[in-house]
């Protein structure tokens, strides 16, 4: 399912937690959403998923307004970090309730998934552990093969084990049954590879969506002399810098051509790239305006 | 018909339990007051019966716009959708509690006459009571279920504190109908308006109730719970 989003805006009261968004995502792919807290991933998500109404501008999936949307619901799954369900429900119960309401739900998957997870259905949600929270809100995520699925840190409180196993089958369900999932995440490095587009929100804007191999030699970190650092980077967009005695090293963003690193290099300069995280972390510890 | 379906499956079991329950109290009602008062001058069914016939129906109309709301559209279903089902499985469920507390006075009044334990006072039930019983019960049954809504809207939508003022709105529904449609224990209806009348503007107080609880939740943010 493809998504456009046009001049979105959430607010709360006096509070912008979107603001002004514009985004068009192709269906089919994994996205990946990062931000620090409060930078309005979930407010985001929300709206996309009709869990709260725009204050203002639209979210179309398919070309449809999403809004109260029944073609569009139907078809759209989104898992909180919370789960929305009662601590006095058991499991069972809400695996029921999703195979009546979900035209798509795969009871034999979820069943799988419960005893990859090592979850028992026969249990209250106020017994679980955060971790198997999580755990159970992805095999509600997942099981209801909606055509988009958005999950909203849905690895908190799992140990490494159980993330893996959560990345896992992510990836195998998505291979086997191709769809639009949003997943938003701080564990950036741990989940980098699973996204084909990344998005970056800030403050209630979106500063980077681009494919994942483009951000990835999206920077450069160049190192060396003082002064040779600071002719190479004039006129460039500094995400970074940090200067030791007379050794300077700074984040560039945007690519460099191979001819100017070779010359950098005869200069004294050394070349290296930036992960997605320290991209993220060098965009979003920026004011606002040179984050843009 | 989903929405309303999956209410009546997830409301079923729930009903046949509060069914056994106000079952055995009554027998155990019927039991001490034969054996202590003597002969019954009011139905104990009525006072039993007939208060869960409100309360109930108000403590569903809560739990289900603060509870069932989220999972309903969790699962994909539309807060229209949802209303709409809700509205369904209100008069449906309102309606079967009116007869189930017509018929079970029905039931008490038989029985207390072969037990010769019904009081002069006794509100004697016939077949062509019924209707007019039913016809009483279920406006009330209704308005309360419909407050319970309207209250915990006002709580889900808005701050706790508007919420709060809210409630007084909120119960409109209830004050009109215990004062305009009302079968009390005694067999005594209220008389205030003539019951045509009185039922035209308590179903309408309900209906209103009903359109503004749409209004207020078909924009409302679906809340979290907490993690």
């Amino acid at each position: 399912m493809s998504i456009e989003i046009r001049d979105l805006t959430v607010r709360y009261g006096r509070t912008v937690a979107v603001d002004s968004v514009g985004l068009d995502l192709a269906g089919g792919k994994i996205y990946g959403l990062l931000g620090r807290n409060g930078s309005g991933k979930t407010s985001l998500l929300s709206a996309i998923a009709s869990y709260r109404k725009p204050s203002a501008g639209v979210v179309l999936i398919d070309g449809e307004e999403a809004y109260e949307n029944p073609r569009v619901a139907r078809r759209t799954c989104f898992i909180r970090d919370t789960l929305d369900l009662s601590d006095s429900d058991r499991l069972r119960s809400a695996l029921d309730l999703a195979a009546r309401l979900r035209p798509t739900w795969d009871q034999p998957y979820a069943e799988k998934l419960l005893d990859v997870f090592q979850i028992d259905p026969g249990k209250r949600v106020s017994a679980l552990s955060r971790g198997q929270r999580s755990a159970f809100g992805v095999v509600l995520g997942l099981a209801a093969r909606t055509p988009l699925t958005i999950l909203d840190e849905s690895y908190l409180g799992m140990d490494a084990v159980a993330r893996t196993l959560f990345y896992r089958e992510l990836l195998a369900d998505y291979l086997e049954h191709p769809r639009t999932i949003i997943l938003s995440t701080h564990l950036i490095e741990e989940v980098a590879d699973l996204f084909e587009r990344v998005i970056i929100m800030d403050r209630g804007r979106v500063i980077v969506h681009d494919e994942t191999d483009a951000l990835r030699g999206r920077g450069v970190t160049v190192t060396g002399p003082y002064e040779a650092v600071t002719a190479f980077a004039a006129g460039r967009v500094i995400l970074g810098e940090q200067t030791l005695g007379g050794v300077r090293a700074v984040t560039l963003d945007g690519h460099v051509d191979p001819g100017e690193i070779e010359r950098g290099e005869a200069a004294g300069l050394s070349f290296g790239p930036i992960g997605i995280q320290d991209l993220f972390v060098h965009l979003t510890s920026q004011p606002l305006e040179a984050s843009r | 018909m989903t929405v309303f379906g999956t209410l009546a499956r997830i409301y079923r079991p729930i009903l046949l339990w509060f069914g056994a329950i106000i079952l055995a109290v009554e027998a155990i009602g019927l039991v001490v007051i034969g054996n202590t008062v003597g002969p019954s001058k009011f139905s104990f069914w009525i006072v039993m019966a007939g208060a869960a016939l409100k309360y109930w129906p108000l403590v569903a109309g809560i739990l289900l716009i603060s509870l069932h709301l989220r999972l309903f559209v969790a699962n994909g279903v539309t807060r229209g959708e949802f209303l709409g089902g809700l509205a369904m499985f209100g008069v449906a469920l309102t309606a079967l509690l009116a007869a189930v507390v017509t018929a079970g006075h029905g039931v008490e009044s038989l029985l207390l006459g072969a037990l010769d334990l019904r009081g002069p006072d006794y509100p004697v039930f016939t077949l062509t009571g019924a209707p007019a019983e039913f016809g009483h019960l279920l406006p009330g049954s209704m308005a309360y279920m419909v407050t319970g809504m309207l209250v915990t809207a006002g709580f889900y939508r808005f701050n706790p504190w508007i919420g709060v003022l809210l409630i007084i709105p909120g119960a409109i529904p209830l004050a009109v109908a215990d004062n305009l449609v009302k079968f009390d224990q005694f067999g005594e209806t209220i008389d205030r308006l003539p019951y045509g009348t009185a039922l035209v503007l308590t179903l309408a107080v309900i209906v209103g109730g009903f359109l503004v609880l749409y209004r207020v939740m078909r924009d409302t943010p679906i809340r979290r719970t907490s993690g």
